[in-house]
C-alpha cells in the first residue's frame, strides 16, 4: 500500500476518533437534561421520550415543516434575503461537497458508485458547490469585518471556521486545476470544471512538476477538510447537528415552529390561525390521542388481569 | 459555584448548542437596547450560561475543550442580574432562525439561579407575599374584590355568585392597583350588557403564579393552582375568562391539564365572540386608534387577530397599525418581573415603546393588558404625551350599547 494512503487512513481514523469523542461528549451533555423543566427523569424515561419523539418524525406533515425550516431555512428568509441566500449557500454548498465530492468519490474509489472525476455533472457540481461556499464565506466576512454588524461578535472561532471553509474550497479548485494539468485533460472535457479549468490554463505556463504539486495540494485539501470535521463538535459548528434536532423537536411538539405550543382543545379558538395550520394542529391532536389509545391498549395487554383502569378501580 | 443541568430539558440543552451566534436575538432585544448591559443581551446570556453548564463536566481540560468555563463569583452575579433584565417578551424566540425557544430557556435559567440564591431580593419578597397573602402586591387577599365597591351600579352580590357559566379571573394587578381597576370594572359591565352569566371569585381567587414562574420559582405554584382550580370547579363554570394576558397564558400552560373540558378565553376573544353574535352593539368613536400587542397575549399565546377584529368593528374609528405589530410587537417593559428587579429599565422600555406609538399619529393606543396599560400610562404621564392609553375593554364599554334582542343567548354553548 502506498505510504500516502497509509497516512491518509491513519488520519481518517484519528479524525473520526476526535469527532466521535466530541459528539459523545455533546450527547452526554444533552442527555443530562430532563424531559420536563425542573423534573428529573430516569434513563429509561429519557429513552422512551426520545423513541416516542423519533417515531413522530415520520408524520408527513411534520416532515414538510421540518423540510421547510431546515432544508430551506424558511425562518431566515423571513428576516433577511441576503442572509438567507448566504446561509443556503453555506448549507447546500457544504452538503453537496461533503456527500458528492467527498463521500461519493470515496465510494466510487471502492467501486460502490460509478463516478469519475471527469464526468461533466460531477466536475460542474463540485465547482458550483465550491462557488456557493466561497460566496457565503465572502458575505460572512464582509458582514463581520467590513460592515461590522453590531450583533455579530466575531471571535477566533468564527475566523477559524471561515479560514477552514475557504481553505477547503480554494485548495479544491487548485487541486482540480493541477489534476487537469498533470493528466492533460482536454478542454472539451475540462471546461465543465468552470473554475478549475481556467485556473489550470493560467497555471500551466509555469514549469513545475505538476504531479508533485498535485500531491502536495491534495494533502492541503485533505487536512483542511479533516480539520473541519474534527473541529465540528468542539465549536459552534455543532449547530450543524444540533440545529436540525431542535427544528425537529420544536416542530414535533408544537405542530409548527413559528408559534408557541397551546393545548388547542382547551383554549378559545384563535382567529389568527390559518386554515392549513388549524388542520395540522387538529391532526396532531388526533394523532396524539390515537397514540395514547394505542399505548393504553398495549400497556393493558402487558398486564395480566385486565386494563389499567380496572386495576386502578380494583385498588 | 456549580450549575446543574437538571432544571433544563434535553431539548433545551441541545438548543444551547444549536445557536449559530447570528446575534439576531440581541438585535431585536429591547431590554439590551435600553440597558446596554452585555449580560442582558440574549446571545451573550446564552453563550455564558452554556459555558457555565458545561464547566465541571468531566476533566477540566476536557470540559474546557467543549467550551466549559466557570466565571468568577463577581462575574456570575453580574450575569445573574443580566438574566433578570429581561421581560420574557419572547421577541428573541420570534426572530431566532434556529427556532430556539429562548423564553423557556430563560425560565429554566432563572430556576437554576434561584437554586443558587442569585435571584434579585425583590423576587423573594414577591414570593413571600404570594405565600402569605396569596397576591403579589402583599395586600390582604380579602380586599381582592374591593374594586367592585367603588362601582356606581354594582349588584348586591358584588358579582360573586355560587354558580355561573363563566368565571372571570381578575388577576392581582387589576384587583389591587387603582390605576387599572377600571379594567375589571369595564369588563364586568360589558359582560352584564351582553347577558353573560358570570362570577368573580373574590377572595377565593389567588395569584395565578405567573410572577413565581417568571422569577424561576415554578415549584412554588402548586398551592395556587390547586386553590384556583378548586374555586373554579365549585362554580360549575365551563369557561374561565381573563383580562390579564399573563394569567391567561399561565392558565393555558400550567392549569389546563387540571381543568379538562373548561375553556380558557381572553377578554379580547370573548368580546369578539359577543360582537359576532350581536350580543353587544357599538356606537361611533370618531378617533384614530392603534393597537399594542401585549407579549403574553400575542407572541406567547398566539392571539393577534381577535383584538383587531374588535377594534375594526367600532364604527367611525380609523384603525392604524404600528410598524412593529403582531410577532414584531414592542414590549411595554412591564413583563417578566422586570418591574420588580429593575424598575428604571422597565420605565425606559415603556417610554421607548410609547414614543414609537406616538409616531403612528393615533389618538388612542389600545392594549389588552393591565400591566401594559399601567406601564404605557406612566410613560405617557412622564413624557407629557397627548396619546391616550386604554385597555380594550374600557374602549368597548365606552362605545357599547345593549342589544336587547340577542341577550338571551348562551355564551357557553355558542361557539
Amino acid at each position: 500500500m502506498p505510504q500516502h494512503l497509509v497516512a491518509f487512513i491513519v488520519l481518517q481514523i484519528v479524525v473520526l476518533a476526535v469527532f466521535s469523542i466530541g459528539m459523545i461528549g455533546n450527547a452526554a451533555f444533552w442527555l443530562g437534561g430532563g424531559i420536563a423543566p425542573g423534573r428529573d427523569a430516569s434513563p429509561w424515561e429519557k429513552l422512551r421520550f426520545l423513541a416516542a419523539s423519533a417515531a413522530r418524525v415520520f408524520d408527513r406533515r411534520a416532515l414538510v415543516e421540518i423540510s421547510l425550516d431546515w432544508l430551506l431555512q424558511r425562518r431566515l428568509l423571513r428576516l433577511s434575503r441576503l442572509r438567507w441566500v448566504m446561509h443556503l449557500c453555506f448549507f447546500w454548498g457544504f452538503v453537496i461537497l461533503f456527500f458528492v465530492g467527498s463521500v461519493g468519490l470515496m465510494l466510487a474509489e471502492r467501486g460502490l458508485l460509478s463516478i469519475a472525476k471527469d464526468d461533466p455533472w460531477f466536475a460542474f457540481t463540485n465547482d458550483f458547490a465550491g462557488g456557493m461556499l466561497i460566496f457565503a464565506v465572502g458575505v460572512a466576512m464582509y458582514r463581520r469585518l467590513v460592515l461590522k454588524e453590531r450583533q455579530l461578535r466575531t471571535g477566533p472561532g468564527d475566523i477559524a471556521i471561515m479560514v477552514l471553509l475557504a481553505g477547503i474550497v480554494l485548495s479544491g479548485y487548485l487541486l482540480e486545476a493541477t489534476r487537469l494539468i498533470s493528466r492533460e485533460v482536454p478542454g472539451e472535457i475540462g471546461w465543465y470544471s468552470f473554475v478549475g479549468y481556467p485556473l489550470s490554463l493560467a497555471l500551466r505556463r509555469l514549469s513545475l512538476d505538476w504531479w508533485a504539486v498535485e500531491g502536495a495540494i491534495w494533502w492541503v485539501h485533505v487536512v483542511s477538510g479533516m480539520a473541519f470535521v474534527a473541529y465540528l463538535p468542539y465549536s459552534k459548528l455543532v449547530h450543524l447537528i444540533a440545529g436540525p434536532l431542535v427544528i425537529a423537536g420544536g416542530t414535533l411538539s408544537h405542530g409548527t415552529l413559528s408559534r408557541p405550543d397551546l393545548p388547542a382543545t382547551k383554549v378559545a379558538g384563535n382567529a389568527s390561525e390559518t386554515r392549513p395550520r388549524r388542520v395540522v394542529r387538529r391532526l396532531t391532536v388526533r394523532l396524539r390521542a390515537d397514540f395514547a389509545t394505542v399505548a393504553a391498549v398495549l400497556t393493558a395487554r402487558q398486564r395480566p388481569g385486565g386494563s389499567s383502569i380496572q386495576a386502578r378501580d380494583d385498588a | 459555584m456549580q450549575m446543574a443541568t437538571n432544571n433544563f430539558t434535553i431539548k433545551q440543552l441541545v438548543e444551547l448548542d444549536a445557536c449559530t451566534r447570528c446575534g439576531e436575538c440581541t438585535r431585536w432585544c429591547q431590554a439590551f437596547k435600553e440597558s446596554q448591559d452585555e449580560y442582558a443581551a440574549p446571545d451573550m446570556r446564552l453563550r455564558e450560561f452554556r459555558a457555565m453548564l458545561k464547566a465541571g463536566r468531566g476533566l477540566p481540560l476536557l470540559s474546557r475543550l467543549f467550551g466549559g468555563k466557570m466565571p468568577s463569583d463577581e462575574k456570575l452575579k453580574e450575569m445573574a442580574a443580566g438574566a433578570y433584565r429581561c421581560t420574557l417578551c419572547a421577541q428573541c424566540v420570534a426572530v431566532c432562525p434556529s427556532g430556539i425557544d429562548l423564553r423557556a430557556l430563560w425560565l429554566s435559567l432563572r430556576q437554576e439561579l434561584v437554586e443558587l440564591g442569585l435571584n434579585p431580593r425583590g423576587l423573594d419578597l414577591a414570593r413571600d407575599a404570594i405565600r402569605t397573602r396569596q397576591n403579589v402586591v402583599n395586600y390582604p387577599n380579602e380586599e381582592r374584590a374591593m374594586w367592585v365597591d367603588y362601582m356606581a351600579d354594582a349588584p348586591l352580590d358584588a358579582y360573586q355568585r355560587e354558580r355561573a357559566d363563566v368565571v372571570y379571573f381578575v388577576g392581582c394587578i387589576a384587583s389591587f392597583s387603582p390605576a387599572v381597576q377600571s379594567i375589571p370594572e369595564a369588563f364586568v359591565q360589558v359582560l352584564t350588557m351582553a347577558g353573560v352569566d358570570f362570577t368573580i371569585l373574590g377572595e377565593k381567587e389567588q395569584c395565578c403564579g405567573f410572577p413565581l414562574l417568571a422569577a424561576g420559582m415554578r415549584g412554588e405554584m402548586d398551592a395556587a393552582i390547586e386553590q384556583n382550580v378548586a374555586a373554579v370547579r365549585e362554580t360549575g363554570a365551563g369557561v374561565v375568562a381573563f383580562t390579564c394576558p399573563s394569567c391567561y397564558n399561565t392558565w393555558v400552560n400550567e392549569y389546563s391539564p387540571h381543568l379538562p373540558g373548561v375553556e380558557l378565553i381572553h377578554s379580547t376573544q370573548l368580546i369578539e365572540r359577543l360582537l359576532r353574535q350581536g350580543r353587544v352593539g357599538l356606537r361611533e368613536l370618531g378617533k384614530r386608534i392603534t393597537y399594542h400587542d401585549p407579549c403574553d397575549l400575542g407572541r406567547n399565546s398566539g392571539v393577534y387577530e381577535p383584538p383587531r377584529e374588535v377594534l375594526k368593528r367600532i364604527p367611525a374609528a380609523e384603525f392604524v397599525e404600528i410598524e412593529y405589530n403582531r410577532e414584531k410587537g414592542l414590549c411595554c417593559g412591564g413583563g417578566g418581573d422586570l418591574e420588580i428587579s429593575d424598575p428604571s429599565l422597565a420605565a425606559a422600555e415603556a417610554t421607548a415603546t410609547l414614543a414609537a406609538f406616538e409616531e403612528t399619529g393615533a389618538d388612542v393606543v389600545v392594549t389588552a393588558c393591565q400591566q401594559c396599560k399601567r406601564s404605557l400610562q406612566t410613560a405617557r404621564e412622564n413624557r407629557g404625551s397627548a396619546i391616550e392609553v386604554v385597555d380594550i375593554v374600557e374602549l368597548v364599554l365606552r362605545v357599547a350599547r345593549v342589544q336587547e334582542e340577542a341577550s338571551d343567548r348562551d355564551i357557553v354553548t355558542v361557539a
